[in-house]
Order: C-alpha cells, then sequence, then structure tokens
C-alpha cells in the first residue's frame, strides 16, 4: 500500500513539482529518496542548494518519512547530523500531508527558525542574542558547503 | 458493546453492574486475598466470589475496599499514628466513571452535546476549570481549537458514503475504495485508511483530529470507522491523562497493575514523610506501595533512607558483584584481581606480591608443598597479622576503610538482595495457593473458609519477609551503638521466622497441609509478632538517632 502512495506522490512532484524544491529515489529503492531544496531569497541561505535524504517506512503515509539534511547547514533547528526538529516530522505528522509539503515546510523554517524550541542551543542563543552574527555564520556556512 | 454501555450512560451508581463489560478486573487471587482481610478474618457472607457470572454488587464492593485499606492501614502503621495516609483506591473503571460523571457535568454546565463536552475536555486534558474559564471568555474559539465546530457554525454530521469501483480514490493509499467516511469539513477518506489512522492515535487519549484539518472526531465517528468500543478505548487512555493531571492520584507501581489511589490528604504527605513514617496505601489489586516513592511498601525504613538505598544499590551493586564474583583482592595492596587462566600461583601486577590464590597467603610459605592448598586451615598467622596491623601506615587504614566500607555494604547488600529474590519465590508459590485452596476443597472436603488459613500465612510470609528485607538496608545506614545490638537480635529473630513459615510452604500434599494446618497459623501468628517487633525496634532506633544515613 505504501509502494502505491510513494508512487502516486513521485508522479505528482514531476507533473506539478513545487517552486525551489526537489525529490526523486536513489536508485531503484522507491523506499529511499534524494531531495534537494534552494536556499530561499529572504534568507541567509540564498544561493545554496542542500541535499536531504528522505527515508520511508514501510507503514508510510502513517507513520512520517525520516528526513535528515545531508549538507552542513547553520541552523537552530537542524544540527550537525542534519536531524531536523520540525512538529510534522514527529507528533504532529498526519497522514493527509506529502513529501512536497513537507519539504515546502522545511524551507518556511529555513526562513523563520523556532529559537525557542531549539536542537542546537548555542546556534539559538546567538540567534536571540546577536542576528547580525548568526547571519553572518549562516551566509559563511552556506558558502562554504552548499554553494 | 450496545449502545447502553456507551461512556455516557457510564454513570457511577451503574456501572459496576455492567455485567458483559469487559475488563481487567481484580484477579481471584486479589479476591480471596481481600476478603480474608475483611474484619476478624471472617469472610462476608454476601462477598461475592464469582464474578466472571456478572453479578457483582457494586455497594458491597466497595466497602469491602474500604475495609480492606483501612485494615492495611492499622496493620502497618502499627506502632506509629494511624490513619496515616487517607485514601481511597480506584480500579480503572471508578475512574472512568468519575470521567463521565465530569463531562455530564460540564455539558449541562456549558449547555453542550455530551459528545462536544467530551471532546473539549479531552482536548483541555481533563482541566475542567481551565476549560470553563476560557469557554467563559470566548466560547468560538474554544469550540474551533477543540475541532468540534467548523468555520463558527456547529459541525454538521459526518457521512459515510459508498461508491463503484473506479469512482473514488483514496489520498491516503492511493487505491480505489468503494466505502468511505468524510466529515462535516469535507475531507474524505477510504474507511480502511482512517480506521488505521484512529487506531494508531487511540493510545494518545487525545482527541483525534482529521487527518487534513483541526475537525475532531466524536466518539459515533471513531465507533462508526474503527468498530464499536473505539471511542471507549479512547476513554481509556485518557485517564492516563487524568492522573497525570492530578498530583493526588497515583499509580500503583506493581508492574501491570491497573489500579490507582487517590490520595485524600495529599498535602499532609511531606509530613508523614519527615516524620520518617512511610505513607503505605493499598491498590485494589491488594498491592502496597509508599505513595511518596511511588516504590513497594519499604517500612520500616524512612522514606530518604529508601531512596538512598535504592540508588546506590543501583549505582553500585553491579559493579560490587562483578567485582565480588570474579575478583580476589591482592592481600598486600588490595587490588581487585581477576584470575582469568593458569595456575593458583599469582603474582600481583601492581606490587609485585607473590600469592595463594586459595589460601590467600604468601607464596613463599607454601614451599614445596604446591597444589596442596585446598584444606581448610584455621589461620595460624592471625597473631602476627595483629601485629602487621598495627604498624599499618596512615595510608593504608584509608584504604582498608574503603575496603572495609565496600565489606559493609556488600554484606548487607547481600542479605537485602537474597530476601528479594526470595520475595519473588513466596510471591510465585504465593500465587499456587490459590490452586491449592481449591485442591484442599476437593481433596479433604474442608470448606473455602476453613481454607483460608493458607491465603493468610502467605500474605503474613510477604509481608514480614519485606520488612525483613528493608530492615538490612536500615542497618546498613545505623552507626554501630549498643542498640544495634538489640536491632540485630531481633532482626535475627524476625529472619529465622521468615524461615520457619517460607518452609512450611514447601509441602506439597494437600492432606499433610491440612494436618499442619495449626502449625501454619501459629508460624504465622508468631511472625506478625516479630515483624510488629522489629518495626517498633527500628523506629525505636530512629528516635534514638542511630540512623547516621551515612553510607
Amino acid at each position: 500500500m505504501s509502494q502505491k502512495r510513494i508512487g502516486k506522490e513521485l508522479n505528482d512532484l514531476g507533473r506539478d513539482p513545487p517552486s525551489s524544491c526537489s525529490a526523486g529515489p536513489v536508485g531503484d529503492d522507491l523506499y529511499h529518496w534524494q531531495a534537494s531544496i534552494m536556499g530561499p531569497s529572504d534568507s541567509p541561505y540564498a544561493g545554496g542548494v542542500f541535499f536531504l535524504s528522505i527515508h520511508f517506512p514501510t507503514d508510510y503515509p502513517f507513520k512520517p518519512p525520516k528526513i535528515q539534511f545531508t549538507t552542513k547547514i547553520y541552523h537552530p533547528n537542524i544540527n550537525s547530523n542534519g536531524n531536523i526538529c520540525l512538529d510534522i516530522l514527529k507528533d504532529q505528522w498526519s497522514p493527509a500531508l506529502t513529501i512536497s509539503k513537507v519539504l515546502l515546510s522545511i524551507c518556511s523554517l529555513l526562513t523563520d527558525a523556532n529559537p525557542d524550541d531549539p536542537l542546537v542551543p548555542e546556534i539559538a542563543h546567538i540567534y536571540k542574542s546577536n542576528p547580525e552574527l548568526y547571519q553572518k555564520n549562516a551566509k559563511e556556512w552556506t558558502k562554504k558547503y552548499a554553494i | 458493546m450496545s449502545d447502553d454501555q456507551s461512556f455516557m450512560n457510564y454513570s457511577p451508581d451503574e456501572f459496576e453492574s455492567d455485567a458483559e463489560f469487559e475488563y481487567e478486573d481484580d484477579d481471584e487471587v486479589v479476591e480471596v486475598a481481600s476478603a480474608s482481610q475483611s474484619d476478624d478474618g471472617v469472610v462476608d457472607d454476601d462477598y461475592d466470589d464469582d464474578e466472571g457470572d456478572g453479578e457483582f454488587e457494586e455497594g458491597d464492593y466497595e466497602n469491602d475496599n474500604a475495609g480492606d485499606a483501612s485494615d492495611f492501614k492499622q496493620e502497618d502503621t502499627l506502632s506509629t499514628k494511624k490513619d496515616l495516609v487517607e485514601y481511597k483506591a480506584h480500579s480503572t473503571k471508578d475512574l472512568v466513571a468519575k470521567l463521565s460523571a465530569q463531562t455530564k457535568n460540564i455539558s449541562s454546565v456549558l449547555e453542550l452535546t455530551d459528545d462536544n463536552a467530551l471532546t473539549l475536555l479531552q482536548f483541555y486534558s481533563w482541566n475542567s476549570e481551565r476549560l470553563m474559564e476560557e469557554y467563559m471568555d470566548d466560547p468560538d474559539r474554544v469550540k474551533t481549537a477543540a475541532g468540534v465546530i467548523v468555520d463558527g457554525s456547529t459541525k454538521a454530521g459526518s457521512t459515510f458514503k459508498k461508491y463503484n469501483k473506479g469512482e473514488f480514490m483514496c489520498f491516503i493509499c492511493c487505491d480505489e475504495k468503494t466505502q468511505t467516511y468524510q466529515l462535516s469539513c469535507g475531507d474524505e477518506y477510504c474507511l480502511d485508511c482512517y480506521s488505521k489512522y484512529i487506531k494508531d492515535k487511540t493510545s494518545s487519549g487525545k482527541v483525534i483530529k482529521c487527518p487534513n484539518c483541526d475537525v475532531a472526531l466524536n466518539s459515533q465517528d471513531l465507533d462508526f470507522i474503527a468498530g464499536e468500543g473505539e471511542s471507549f478505548k479512547l476513554i481509556e487512555s485518557s485517564i492516563k491523562e487524568y492522573v497525570e493531571r492530578h498530583r493526588s492520584y497515583k499509580w500503583c507501581p506493581s508492574v501491570d497493575c491497573p489500579n490507582v489511589v487517590e490520595i485524600l490528604n495529599f498535602a499532609d504527605i511531606p509530613n508523614i514523610v519527615s516524620e520518617n513514617h512511610v505513607p503505605v496505601v493499598t491498590c485494589n489489586h491488594n498491592h502496597q506501595f509508599c505513595v511518596s516513592c511511588s516504590f513497594e511498601n519499604h517500612t520500616p525504613v524512612p522514606c530518604g533512607i529508601a531512596k538512598q538505598w535504592v540508588t546506590k544499590c543501583k549505582d553500585d551493586s553491579e559493579t560490587a558483584n562483578w567485582i565480588m564474583s570474579n575478583t580476589q583482592q591482592c592481600p598486600k595492596c588490595d587490588s581487585s584481581i581477576e584470575k582469568n587462566g593458569g595456575c593458583n600461583h599469582m603474582t600481583c601486577k601492581k606490587c609485585r606480591y607473590e600469592f595463594c590464590w586459595i589460601c590467600s597467603q604468601d607464596w613463599t610459605s607454601h614451599g614445596t608443598s604446591y597444589y596442596q592448598c585446598t584444606a581448610f586451615r584455621d589461620n595460624p598467622n592471625d597473631k602476627a597479622k595483629n601485629k602487621e596491623k598495627e604498624e599499618l601506615t596512615a595510608k593504608q587504614k584509608l584504604r582498608n576503610l574503603t575496603k572495609n566500607s565496600l565489606k559493609k555494604y556488600l554484606h548487607y547488600y547481600n542479605l537485602y538482595a537474597v530476601h528479594e529474590s526470595s520475595t519473588k519465590l513466596d510471591d510465585k508459590r504465593c500465587k499456587f495457593v490459590e490452586e491449592k485452596v481449591r485442591e484442599l476443597q476437593e481433596t479433604s472436603g474442608i470448606s473455602w473458609i476453613e481454607a483460608q488459613f493458607l491465603v493468610e500465612s502467605a500474605e503474613a510470609l510477604l509481608k514480614a519477609r519485606k520488612v525483613l528485607k528493608w530492615s538490612y538496608a536500615f542497618a546498613y545506614y545505623c552507626d554501630r551503638t549498643g542498640l544495634l545490638d538489640i536491632f540485630e537480635e531481633v532482626q535475627a529473630k524476625l529472619a529465622e521466622s521468615v524461615e520457619n513459615l517460607s518452609k512450611l510452604f514447601e509441602i506439597e500434599d494437600p492432606l499433610e497441609i491440612v494436618r499442619n494446618k495449626l502449625e501454619f497459623l501459629n508460624k504465622s501468628h508468631f511472625l506478625q509478632e516479630r515483624q510488629k517487633a522489629m518495626i517498633s525496634c527500628t523506629l525505636e532506633s530512629i528516635d534514638y538517632g542511630c540512623l547516621s544515613g551515612k553510607d
């Protein structure tokens, strides 16, 4: 059952791709995808291309997909292993969500971080106390790793 | 489950008479046990043992429980104050009834349907006050947030739809399906996906919402999609929320025990604890536990000491056990040495001292009689050793102190652990007692009431062993004063009685058991007396300031 659903999502992505995101299977395995997100222009990540790996559980879409950044990124809600702290990837997941919607959510997380619920407290602290430094660091990392 | 068994009809007055209601109730062992605890050991005539048949009178049951509780209380806090903890034991059923009553109350106050009131309460984690407050402020906002209304209008009915093949594709599974369900929000999914979705969420105890928006599924939706009784499962999970929300409610910490205790004088608990009393309660399944520690009944040890001991055991026991069973200390420098092969001629890697693994003596003293060090001999070097001891440097003395403290700990820990494992064995055996009682009735023709001595003895044994077990933890934290000798004497006597009674339970033959009835009664009575003595001795020791609490 999950196969059909993942197949349909892949079709929809091909037919009507969301702006600034793309996603598709790595090799023959339908359950393992790679995705890319263009850094939003109104964020310090602008100009960068960030890659993510997506693993679908067998009981998808009842359980959320596992999504990780494979490109290093300086962000209060994304840690050095690329794990993302995003409610819809955890307890707020719903089977009515799709990869396309999730990627868009991640895009908006890049624009608007959530420093009050941080995965990397140090970055969150800088984000709140010294926004200029945060912007500078994020831009540097983007230049270094994502361009 | 038919309609009249739904949650909302679960009023406190009638719920117990619900015969078909499937619920894990007090198992038989407990029923017998609690019956035996009624006043003076006389079993209530109207106590209905055979609950499986369904007739079970609520009033009697409640009274029995109340009786039990107070009996236990008096017994446990015997030499202390009476009525230490005021509490009420609840089964999960009682709580379901309570929640149902709360829902009815809210629905009448806020003029809502029961269904909507239930959804709101679940959304507010059963915090009526907060719900009422916020509802009075802005009812529409509250209702929208909880998903009771959509776009300002009261939620219209949901619809079950049927399609021909090829007409409908479910968004979740992407299959063509013929049976679907649509909520008032217009989102529509196939029954299979909906059902799986709901079953995944039931255990959360929270409001289940439409996968795509905030509209809440009410109990009719749940029951229709996922099968009768699903909404009830959600209520059961809600109880978890409820108990966690109310600090005066405590789950019974025993494994798999679904019962709850409501503490009526919750504010007094810190006082009770600070006076070195143990706030013990008994749940509906007859498990005793301390509400302050959420841990088994650790009478006579005060809560602070019990916590200290449990933490210590958690930290140290594994390592200490391993060290004790796998290593020996070098007789000279006290390093722990593990022997992983080879002969008994050991050379300490640290101080190069050569000694015999078996007798720990200097290897040179073995002369040529190697490998003959098997006979146990009185230590001929005692005198020499004493002399040596006097020459110990301050450093060595310190090392010895640590070693002694470890020794002391291991000594008491072993005693504690032995009784802990024995308690488990006793527990197993006592579970067979029920069977034995039945066997007794069949083979020897004695009545059920007459056979109760066995159950009572088993109870007494378990309790006394627990007291004994904890008294070792107590002893560990005591200063060595004159009073401790008395304490240890009382302790030894209790240990003796425990073992005596425990031995009696090894009798297998039912007829033999009947023949030994007097023995059982005497020994358990004796045991109870000694248990009382142990508890009062402990309390006296505390009063005299023997308890140092130091490791």
